[in-house]
């Protein structure tokens, strides 16, 4: 069976999508080209950038890669969860308590992803009978679970986090220096961005596509459904992990802020703003919310009341639905950039 | 008898968040709506209960002002809401819904935090109810009394009101079918607002009933709002006599863990909905809920 390739836009794709002639994923050369186009993009406004914004792109790449690893729900599936801060905290997390093991930095961040995947494994299976909402209640709730436990178990510090994770060198190359670290963790995002974008465009992501649109149906011609969903929760728990393995490397330090419950709903935040509907959209939103933040909110006290009239207004604008819309918002916001 | 006091210490412990869930699972179940901002409805009335009685000792009337008033200003706080943002969204997809809800959350946290500041805040329970008083041998504070009587009212007069009032009747229709309930000359659009504006209310009171034994800051509804969802849950979406259930449930497994098992003390909510959707993934009533799911 040939891999059905989504050339055009999902509202067209939902058409006949197996199409004679049309080019198979394998030989599809997006998930190589787009992430250079990314490396080579944000490294460019890297180093034109003044210190402390490079210091900010370095954090927004890496939570570039966190919302599209919430899109792979979100966009991709149709599966909503409010707790996909817990992943990524667990991630960092478990990088800060291994941080005394002589491994390089891509062990930690295999180690990260590994453990994160292991919980999303165990949340997916305890709601695999769940319907959306309550799925989306029980997520919420295992992240808050995550959040009290760094308060209640004592290796974990609570409030003071944990200090001093190293950032290791890779073949003799030392990433301590901010330019150093920088090429390190923007190839590592761009990497994992185009196994991903590959994965979109497999004809797993494509079974992905048709579970979003009707699960009913989906199931109906053949389509594991619950396998499936499954599969995906674990790839984008991993992901956040794996983020958030890279996130404890870049800033030495672990908090219990990375897996609260207002971290959840920044990440939901950043990826709407870009739009769940495009493959680059949440990267795109993830960027552009860290430096609206930093640029125009980083002195008002009033923090959580202009994040929450961002997102009413980017929810209210559009009353025909988000994920529909948003597409249209993100083509606004990122015209010019990329088209996909 | 330790066994009767901690029993109702937990039944006190459960009603206010009886009073929450009942709120939240009640717009749900007629208006389809999970509304997260229901969290900061809460905080509202418990600020708003610490504003009107202060650092003084309130007396009894001050008090039940104070309570009164916590619930009437969130319910109207809960009117505006619904008339301004929720019905835009009725045709919207759920999670349109929750993302507005959510961005209501942090609007209303972020001007709590402007009008109230980070600070906490406490105050005291009035004089008359701050002893104790002794049942079966068990020594029983006077005020977990009165958070069990507010909650056997509240939760008959729900009952009467939804199941023996000609609003009820209508509330009822509208859950089940507003299309149809619009077809035969009901103004579902008036009782969705006062659904919304009632179980706002409720959310307002919970707040100004605890506010003497937490201390109060903006950030509390965080807390709450998920431990009232993990009860929900575990009662079944959309159903208030599962939710009275399951906050009973939980405020009791609650004390006896803060008795016995102090490890364990903060985790009985989330242990206990692992368990029901392990075992019932709807919910312990979540079949004989009042309307759609």
């Amino acid at each position: 069976m040939s891999a059905p390739v989504r050339t055009a836009p999902r509202r067209i794709a939902a058409g006949p999508s197996i199409l004679p002639g049309v080019a198979s994923a394998r030989f599809d050369l997006r998930p190589v080209y787009e992430p250079l186009i990314f490396l080579v993009l944000t490294s460019a406004a890297y180093f034109a950038m003044p210190p402390n914004m490079q210091y900010i792109l370095g954090i927004a790449v890496i939570y570039a890669l966190l919302t599209t690893s919430l899109s792979v729900l979100f966009g991709w599936t149709g599966t909503y969860t409010f707790g996909h801060a817990a992943f990524f905290g667990m991630g960092a997390y478990a990088a800060a308590l291994l941080k005394d093991q002589a491994w390089g930095p891509l062990t930690f961040l295999g180690v990260s992803a590994a453990v994160a995947a292991v919980a999303a494994v165990v949340i997916g299976l305890i709601g695999r009978r769940l319907a959306k909402v309550e799925f989306a209640m029980l997520t919420m709730i295992v992240g808050q679970i995550a959040y009290l436990l760094t308060f209640r178990v004592p290796e974990l510090e609570g409030d003071n986090g944990i200090y001093g994770i190293p950032r290791g060198e890779i073949a003799g190359v030392d990433l301590a220096p901010p330019e150093t670290f920088w090429w390190y963790s923007v190839i590592v995002v761009a990497v994992v961005m185009g196994l991903l974008r590959r994965i979109n465009l497999s004809s797993f992501g494509e079974s992905l596509s048709a579970i979003r649109d009707d699960p009913v149906k989906a199931a109906a011609i053949g389509i594991p459904v619950n396998a499936l969903r499954l599969a995906a929760f674990t790839l984008a728990g991993a992901v956040a992990g794996l983020a958030g393995g890279l996130f404890a490397q870049q800033g030495s330090i672990v908090t219990p802020s990375t897996l609260s419950f207002t971290f959840s709903g920044q990440i939901i935040i950043m990826a709407l703003l870009g739009g769940m509907t495009r493959f680059w959209g949440p990267a795109v939103g993830a960027i552009l919310f860290q430096f609206i933040n930093a640029l125009v909110f980083g002195n008002t006290p009033h923090a959580t009341l202009v994040l929450g009239a961002i997102l009413l207004a980017v929810v209210l604008v559009f009353p025909s639905g988000v994920l529909g819309v948003l597409s249209r918002l993100r083509g606004l916001l990122s015209r010019g950039r990329r088209t996909r | 008898m330790a066994v009767i006091s901690t029993l109702i210490n937990g039944v006190a412990y459960g009603v206010p968040l009886f009073l929450v869930a009942s709120g939240l699972t009640l717009i749900y179940g007629v208006i389809g709506v999970l509304n997260f901002a229901h969290g900061s409805f809460f905080v509202v009335g418990a600020l708003l209960a610490t504003t009107v009685i202060g650092t003084g000792l309130p007396t009894l009337p001050t008090f039940a002002v104070a309570v009164l008033a916590g619930a009437a200003a969130v319910a109207a706080l809960g009117l505006v809401t619904e008339s301004t943002v929720v019905r835009r969204l009725y045709r919207g997809d759920h999670i349109t819904m929750l993302l507005a809800t959510f961005a209501v959350l942090l609007i209303v946290e972020g001007v709590a935090e402007v009008l109230w500041g980070t600070t906490p805040r406490s105050i005291s329970r009035p004089e008359v109810l701050s002893g104790s008083t002794r049942i079966l041998g068990a020594t029983i504070p006077l005020y977990d009394i009165v958070l069990v009587v507010v909650g056997v009212l509240v939760a008959a007069g729900l009952f009467l009101l939804i199941n023996k009032s000609a609003f009820g009747r209508s509330v009822r229709a509208v859950a089940q079918d507003s299309v149809m309930g619009e077809a035969v000359g009901l103004n579902t659009k008036r009782v969705m607002l006062l659904v919304f504006g009632l179980g706002s209310a409720l959310a307002g009171l919970a707040g100004a009933l605890i506010a003497p034994n937490v201390s109060v800051s903006p950030s509390l509804g965080h807390d709450f709002i998920l431990q009232s969802f993990a009860i929900v849950i575990i009662g079944g979406l959309g159903s208030v006599t599962g939710s009275l259930v399951a906050a009973l449930l939980v405020g009791v497994a609650e004390a006896f863990a803060v008795a016995h098992m102090p490890e364990l003390a903060g985790f009985t909510f989330y242990i206990l909905v692992a368990v029901v959707l392990l075992v019932r993934p709807r919910g312990l009533l979540g079949s004989a809920k009042l309307g759609r799911a």
